[in-house]
């Protein structure tokens, strides 16, 4: 489809029309650009002034010079280094487990055979629907009766099960053509063969999603770690972030100082991941 | 008797590979759900002391008593129902847009994502600014000839649709990526076997990518009815359930009821309601799938 | 078969994988006895020295603090008392209405027997010290109080040639707004301030009423002051402005365009904290609250705002208790009066050192003003006030007539307390 959109631009002359398309499209862009990224910008202008002119000074205001203070103060108030490799660990552990997990599961219900197979599904589609408040205390005394208050491992392991992922794993195993699995299981492959040298390199664009997705999900994740965590070298970043917040005040400057730095890791992952999204695979070689 | 063992084997091979998330579930969520819900069913205030069954009381007032129940209950199906196909239609137009190799649209894309990763705080701060009554956008709106513009986020009659707005502008890029990765699980020789037999673009579009991109569109469908059911975050931060309560909803109501007025037993009276609409709407989408999705 | 034992193979892997992860949980005692506190960041600097001072003064205990968001203290402590968290001794608690909660909720231990064991001077708290009575037990003892007043920038005032002022009413508090609302060289000054998450009716405690009184009156009188100043005199920023440009109330104040403010005592740990921080802090001074009746004793809305309780379920009840104990001394009042804060326990030292560290003449006031209890120990209080707050958004923001903010406080009101 790409390349199709693409040929058929470069084949034609340039009209009034096309320019007029060009134009309109281009402005369309610059418009769309500008609403996505300003409260982005405006978040970075922010950690870069000085707390007593974030709301005074306009919202076009671009600091000069930058006051890189709050960036420091980030990193030396608290113990921001110590908060950052601590949720790099836990997001990269929860991460890797959800998404083998959830990749097993969705490929179970996708391409296999289980008793009570929409049952389960159905099961694990409602957890999606409940609140968290409402299963908030029972998780913790469950949590707590397996020893595992104050750790990490209590966190990963409640970030191990997501639904979502089995859902969205699941709807792309289901668009795979039987055919595949049926011709690589006359070639001998057992399930977990199909399952590791088909289905997942079919689905990179999914995986990667959802690589993001759950990265994202428990490193923004704020609730867990303020229940579960109590010494305070344990703490997560948005955990730390929370300290700069007083009850009637907040230093601005300095929470977006902090905010920025927690968000880097989120962005480079999806700018790494993206292009694994938007490749497309050729399958030119399966028309038998 | 071959055929049953192989059968069997299959169904304890499914088995074992569900097996870890259903383990976990079984720890982590499935008791805690049951539990929720026995707890709806007393007039517990500790969520963990011995139940005090009190039966259907909690739901009869949940109907028929709370005025704060019924203006929370219309205001998540009002914000479900505006929320959920506007984000789909934005994430579904910006996808197809973005994924054909025009320059600019890598750097777009990660744009698009932007919101949904920027702090709800410096959200909230900067949409508080755009849409106050002598800010920008009504500044444009009266330039254009609207003679009394909206006062949005502090307009009773106003602010669920600004809550609506901003919620969208946040997560399309999220559902964005969803249909991104879905438009390049069509295979191409799909494409290439259509232009073979002389296929416009146009109708490329709805051979090809549309009904191939409809289990895409299901899962995206159900994730956002189900998200829009809970979104707290824009609430707890943006308007506090107000002004009044014009943005209070279900979610926000639970939590308040939990652990501000603390009333646990009421408090999952009301999730479980929830629980069932959201049940209730997911349930129908699933049998609707039949008709309109591919899972060819 | 080869395929089972992959499969199996690999979900052992995943198990083993997960269990392997650190399970260090909260330290073992060794030989002192270790006693876990939980409170929130605001406290941190004051509490974290206090600890210290009472870990030195007993060697045979350690207290083991932890801090976090106000905002969220309190959820956390909920989770933990409802799901019997173990290692749960010491908490501060930052209302009565709060303390009563968690005494609801089974998590705290009643104290009274102790208490009279011990022989604390319970009098040095003044009358006030019943209220906090709940179920004939106390479940917790309270080291901090909180009032309102009028804090106001002296500059503003030489400025316009006024008279600073001492005891007004709210006729005089609203003539004096008018005065100081101007606008020079595009900047504008602002007579008052009133942040709109201010949830205490100031005037009706004067009336000797508050929420739950069926007599509307003193309702009306404080929503008619809230109105004229916001509304029709405009000598005070709109909630709509306030919310548009994020006003953070404090902040706003330092930048010297408001002549007065109402606000509670925290705002004078906080001006301490500005001035350590190095920002600039206005020239300011602090009075009794606007009153009706300028010859007798002002009332203002309050109470002993912040207690130390113990959970329940502690291991340790003679330990702990005795951190309350030094909580609740003169000691630890007087350390809490040098940092600007108004401690619970009063006596001739403790102003002191209160009026001393607070370094305006206005410090006296806040040590001689009756406080009559904001939030009564009545259940469906703080829904009753929650309901109140977004009515009177509505009224404020003219998108309500008073008619209506009255007609819906008391239909709500019912509401809300037949459930209780």
């Amino acid at each position: 489809m790409t390349e199709n959109r693409m040929g058929r631009l470069s084949a034609r002359r340039l009209s009034p029309a096309r320019v007029i398309r060009i134009t309109l499209m281009t402005v369309a862009f610059l418009a769309l650009f500008f609403i996505m990224a300003f409260p982005f910008f405006y978040m970075l202008t922010s950690s870069l002034k000085h707390d007593a002119d974030v709301f005074t000074k306009s919202v076009f205001y671009i600091p000069n010079p930058p006051v890189w203070s709050n960036y420091v103060r980030v990193w030396t108030e608290i113990d921001f280094m110590q908060y950052y490799l601590n949720t790099i660990k836990v997001t990269i552990l929860a991460t890797a487990a959800q998404l083998v997990i959830s990749a097993l599961a969705a490929y179970a219900f996708a391409k296999m055979r289980i008793p009570a197979k929409n049952f389960f599904f159905g099961l694990f589609i409602a957890t999606m629907m409940v609140p968290w408040t409402a299963i908030m205390i029972p998780q913790f005394v469950v949590v707590t009766k397996m020893h595992l208050y104050d750790t990490h491992a209590a966190l990963i392991l409640l970030q191990c099960f997501s639904a979502f992922g089995i859902f969205l794993l699941r709807q792309f195993f289901m668009g795979i053509p039987n055919e595949l699995c049926e011709a690589a299981t006359i070639d001998g492959c057992g399930h977990l063969r199909i399952f590791t040298r088909i289905m997942l390199p079919l689905s990179h664009s999914a995986v990667s999603a959802l690589v993001i997705f759950s990265f994202i999900k428990v490193w923004n994740d704020y609730m867990a770690p303020l229940i579960y965590l109590q010494t305070p070298s344990k703490r997560t970043v948005q955990l730390g972030l929370s300290l700069f917040r007083s009850q009637y005040s907040m230093e601005y400057g300095l929470v977006m100082a902090g905010t920025v730095c927690a968000l880097l890791p989120m962005i480079l992952l999806y700018m790494l991941c993206e292009k694994q999204i938007t490749e497309g695979i050729a399958f030119s070689g399966m028309k038998n | 008797m071959k055929r049953l063992s192989y059968y069997r084997r299959e169904q304890i091979e499914g088995l074992m590979f569900i097996m870890p998330a259903l383990v976990l579930f079984l720890v982590f969520l499935a008791y805690p759900m049951v539990y929720g819900l026995l707890l709806s069913f007393t007039n517990n205030r500790n969520a963990n002391a011995a139940l005090n069954f009190t039966g259907l009381s909690n739901y009869i007032r949940l109907f028929t008593k709370d005025s704060y129940f019924q203006v929370s209950l219309r205001n998540s199906l009002v914000y479900a129902l505006t929320f959920s196909p506007a984000v789909l239609i934005a994430a579904l137009l910006v996808a197809l847009l973005l994924n054909a190799k025009i320059k600019g649209s890598h750097a777009l894309r990660v744009v698009c994502f932007l919101p949904y990763l920027t702090s709800m705080v410096a959200v909230a701060t900067v949409w508080n600014i755009l849409l106050a009554p002598n800010g920008p956008v009504n500044a444009i709106l009266r330039a254009i000839g609207v003679s009394n513009p909206p006062g949005w986020l502090m307009d009773k009659d106003w602010a669920l649709f600004s809550v609506t707005m901003v919620a969208v502008w946040k997560n399309f890029g999220y559902y964005m990526i969803i249909l991104l990765a879905g438009l390049q699980g069509i295979p191409n020789y799909l494409y290439e076997s259509a232009r073979i037999d002389g296929a416009t673009s146009a109708k490329c579009f709805r051979y090809v990518t549309l009904p191939m991109l409809t289990p895409t569109i299901f899962l995206c469908l159900i994730t956002i009815i189900i998200a829009a059911f809970q979104e707290f975050d824009i609430i707890n931060i943006m308007t506090q359930g107000g002004p009044g309560r014009a943005t209070n909803m279900l979610v926000y109501r639970i939590y308040v009821e939990g652990f501000t007025n603390m009333k646990m037993g009421y408090a999952s009276a009301i999730a479980y309601t929830l629980f069932a609409i959201i049940m209730v709407i997911t349930l129908i989408q699933f049998r609707l799938q039949k008709v309109w999705v591919n899972y060819d | 078969m080869m395929r089972n034992k992959r499969i199996a193979a690999l979900v052992m892997a995943l198990v083993l994988m997960l269990t392997a992860l650190p399970m260090a949980g909260l330290a073992e005692g060794t030989d002192k006895v270790k006693l876990y506190y939980y409170g929130w960041t605001d406290e941190e600097s004051y509490m974290t020295a206090l600890i210290n001072l009472f870990n030195e003064q007993n060697a045979d205990i350690e207290v083991i603090p932890s801090f976090v968001n106000h905002d969220d203290h309190n959820q956390k402590v909920v989770v933990m008392v409802s799901g019997n968290a173990d290692n749960f001794d010491l908490v501060s608690v930052d209302s009565l209405a709060n303390v009563i909660n968690l005494a609801n909720l089974g998590g705290l231990m009643p104290l009274k027997d102790r208490i009279d064991a011990s022989g604390i001077d319970m009098s040095a708290y003044g009358p006030i010290i019943k209220e906090t009575v709940y179920n004939d037990e106390y479940y917790g003892l309270p080291y901090r109080s909180s009032l309102y007043s009028l804090y106001y920038n002296k500059d503003l005032f030489d400025k316009k040639g006024l008279p600073y002022p001492e005891k007004i009413t709210w006729d005089e508090y609203l003539e004096l707004s008018r005065q100081l609302t101007y606008e020079e060289d595009g900047v504008q000054y602002w007579g008052g301030f009133i942040p709109d998450w201010l949830s205490c009716p100031l005037s009706m405690y004067q009336k000797n009423s508050n929420l739950l009184d069926d007599d509307m009156t003193a309702l009306t009188e404080w929503m008619t002051i809230l109105n004229t100043a916001i509304n029709v005199d405009k000598s005070h920023m709109t909630f709509q402005q306030q919310t548009a440009e994020s006003i953070d109330w404090l902040k706003f104040f330092c930048t010297g365009t408001t002549g007065m403010l109402l606000n509670g005592e925290w705002t004078i740990s906080m001006f301490k904290d500005y001035e350590a921080q190095g920002i600039d802090v206005p020239n300011w001074d602090v009075t009794y609250l606007p009153c009706y009746d300028t010859n007798s004793d002002v009332v203002s809305a309050g109470g002993l705002s912040t207690f130390i309780a113990v959970g329940a379920n502690t291991k340790y009840p003679e330990e702990a208790f005795r951190f309350v104990q030094f909580m609740a001394s003169e000691e630890a009042s007087v350390y809490l009066a040098g940092q600007g804060v108004l401690p619970a326990y009063s006596s001739d030292a403790v102003k002191a050192s209160f009026a001393e560290a607070a370094g305006v003449a206005g410090a006296s006031t806040l040590l001689s003003t009756t406080i009559s209890l904001e939030a009564p120990n009545v259940s469906g209080y703080s829904a009753l006030s929650a309901a109140y707050q977004e009515e009177k958004q509505l009224y404020i923001t003219e998108q309500e007539s008073l008619e209506e903010f009255i007609q819906n406080v008391t239909d709500r009101r019912e509401e809300i307390l037949s459930d209780y």
